[in-house]
């Protein structure tokens, strides 16, 4: 209780008539009522008191709210027409800057998102443009499973399939496919190891991009499942190794004829034998645009390198004896040759003489 | 024991408060029409000028239109506007006291219309007898006699007479117990009847 509530009550209590008041104001209990009632017929000094509050109470019933005047109202209302106004340009004003900012930061967000999308797909895509000659050439992974069990392209060491004939290695083939990038062969690095973005100068990923996206939706979804696959499989890494060597075998050393052989062929056991016999078929003279395809990345060609071999002793073959070797069914092609490596490599055969006793009768 | 919270958006005014809040400029015109007179009369009462009455009248109703945003309906529409009204009227009240010098020219209430001025009021107390019956004369004998209350005892008189609000709603705006308020009553009655004694009885204004 408030001081002022404690001094007004003790104040009151002393008269203790106060509830002659609250009878007069409605604020009794029943049975407050009752017993004012009560005293004020028996009392009458309280009887009187009662008339002299009931006459105030008449008065003071009689005051009545001030007369406001209309202009009062007017100007008030007037005021508040203002603040509406003021509240209503300010709400405008806020919410145009909203919507600006708002559709500044759509725009930016649209821009971010673009680029990122951009970022994302070119990522996500980088394997496919850098491998995509390998990968229109190998067209599915139980193929690439079959090439890597062949020892020029899978099994074994790195091999090296460099020619002898070395051509400058800052000239491309003048039959190599416009996307093909020998720049990524010659670094004789492991693409699979190596960070994308390390691989490719910015005009070859350009263009490799280009020819990518201008493929069908069909064999664009085919290659990027095709690139998921070989990664998925357990031995990827041995699988794009395959796949690299392949990839630039194929660009780089096969003319476009012999190409265009090869993809005649839908049927994947056709398609290996066609390998073996491009394998083995005379590398078309050397020209000027005709280079090197280092798959190894070793300057030089080793000296025990089988493709140098194998490319010796065709060389060494007469004509007769090409004639001969040619005219087997191409798996036997591949298998003699294989053979005659083996052997030479072990010793038990002479270089090129035990090739001509394999091969040719005369000399 | 835990006290259940009023909902205070039964009344009526409250609600048109509420519609204020949310934008309704209508809403604000009529409250403004119910209780404007009222609010300037309590005001008056503070001032004891109408031209100061109304000034302070529009300055609360426009102070309650921008605060409009921040209105929550803590009580009934009329306790909370009778709240503002006594705070600004004792502030009045008190500021007046700091710089009397102000208020020494101030008109006295109805300077600005209605029935004229106390002088005029006071020239023709004498020819009340004739005139008992009067009710305007007698309304202004009991604005009279109010202005020679205490400012408490008459704050507590008009919220009863002119709002008809009971001892509680009067506590709730003047801080006070409704047993307090019972008291203050009790106390403003007697002395307003001996200050209407004359008049009551001889027709003499009230001193």
């Amino acid at each position: 209780m408030t001081d002022e509530n404690r001094d007004i009550t003790a104040e009151a209590k002393s008269s203790d008539d106060e509830q002659l008041t609250a009878f007069i104001d409605g604020e009794l209990s029943d049975a407050d009522r009752a017993e004012v009632v009560e005293r004020l017929a028996s009392d009458p000094a309280l009887r009187v008191l009662y008339e002299k509050l009931r006459a105030v109470d008449d008065y003071l019933s009689r005051i009545e709210p001030e007369s406001v005047s209309p202009d009062l109202t007017t100007r008030t209302m007037e005021l508040v027409t203002q603040e509406v106004r003021k509240d209503y340009r300010a709400a405008r004003t806020r919410s145009r800057l909203f919507s600006l900012l708002f559709f500044l930061f759509q725009a930016a967000l649209a821009v971010g998102a673009f680029f990122a999308a951009e970022r994302y797909f070119h990522w996500r895509d980088y394997t496919v443009y850098s491998r995509l000659d390998a990968l229109e050439a190998v067209g599915t992974l139980s193929f690439l499973k079959e090439l890597s069990k062949n020892p020029f392209f899978g099994d074994g060491e790195p091999l090296s399939l460099e020619r002898d004939e070395i051509a400058p290695s800052d000239q491309e083939p003048a039959d190599a496919p416009p996307g093909a990038s020998p720049s990524a062969a010659g670094t004789g690095q492991d693409e699979s190891l190596v960070p994308p973005t390390a691989e490719l100068n910015p005009d070859d990923l350009f263009l490799r991009r280009i020819r990518f996206q201008s493929l069908s939706p069909e064999l664009r979804r085919k290659y990027r499942c095709l690139c998921r696959a070989i990664s998925n499989e357990p031995d990827a890494e041995r699988l794009n190794q395959t796949l690299i060597r392949f990839g630039n075998w194929f660009s780089e050393r096969l003319t476009e004829s012999q190409r265009n052989r090869f993809r005649s062929e839908t049927d994947e056991e056709n398609r290996l034998a066609r390998v073996e016999q491009l394998l083995l078929e005379p590398r078309p003279r050397s020209r000027p645009g005709n280079r090197l395809v280092r798959f190894s990345g070793s300057p030089t060609p080793p000296s025990d390198s089988p493709i140098a071999d194998l490319a010796g002793v065709m060389r060494n073959l007469s004509g007769k004896e090409r004639e001969e070797f040619f005219s087997l069914p191409t798996r036997s092609m591949y298998g003699t040759l294989l053979d005659f490596y083996h052997r030479y490599k072990t010793g038990e055969g002479g270089r090129s003489p035990a090739s001509t006793k394999r091969f040719g009768q005369e000399d | 024991m835990e006290t259940v919270p009023t909902d205070y958006t039964q009344d009526e005014d409250t609600r048109l408060m509420l519609a204020v809040k949310a934008g309704d400029a209508l809403a604000f015109e009529e409250l403004m029409n119910r209780y404007q007179g009222k609010v300037l009369s309590m005001l008056i009462h503070f001032t004891e000028s109408r031209q100061q009455a109304e000034e302070l009248t529009q300055d609360i109703f426009m102070n309650i239109y921008k605060a409009r945003g921040r209105y929550e309906p803590t009580a009934k529409f009329k306790t909370w506007l009778y709240k503002i009204v006594e705070n600004r009227g004792l502030n009045f009240l008190r500021s007046r006291k700091r710089r009397p010098e102000r208020l020494l020219n101030t008109s006295p209430p109805n300077d600005g219309g209605g029935a004229g001025g106390e002088e005029n009021l006071l020239a023709q107390s004498g020819y009340l007898p004739a005139r008992q019956y009067d009710r305007a004369e007698e309304r202004e004998m009991v604005n009279l006699a109010l202005r020679s209350l205490d400012p408490r005892y008459r704050e507590a008189v008009l919220y009863h007479h002119i709002e008809g609000m009971d001892y509680s709603q009067i506590g709730q705006i003047m801080d006070l117990t409704p047993s307090a308020v019972k008291s203050l009553l009790h106390r403003a009655r007697r002395r307003l009847a001996e200050i209407l004694a004359p008049y009551m009885k001889e027709g003499k204004r009230p001193r």
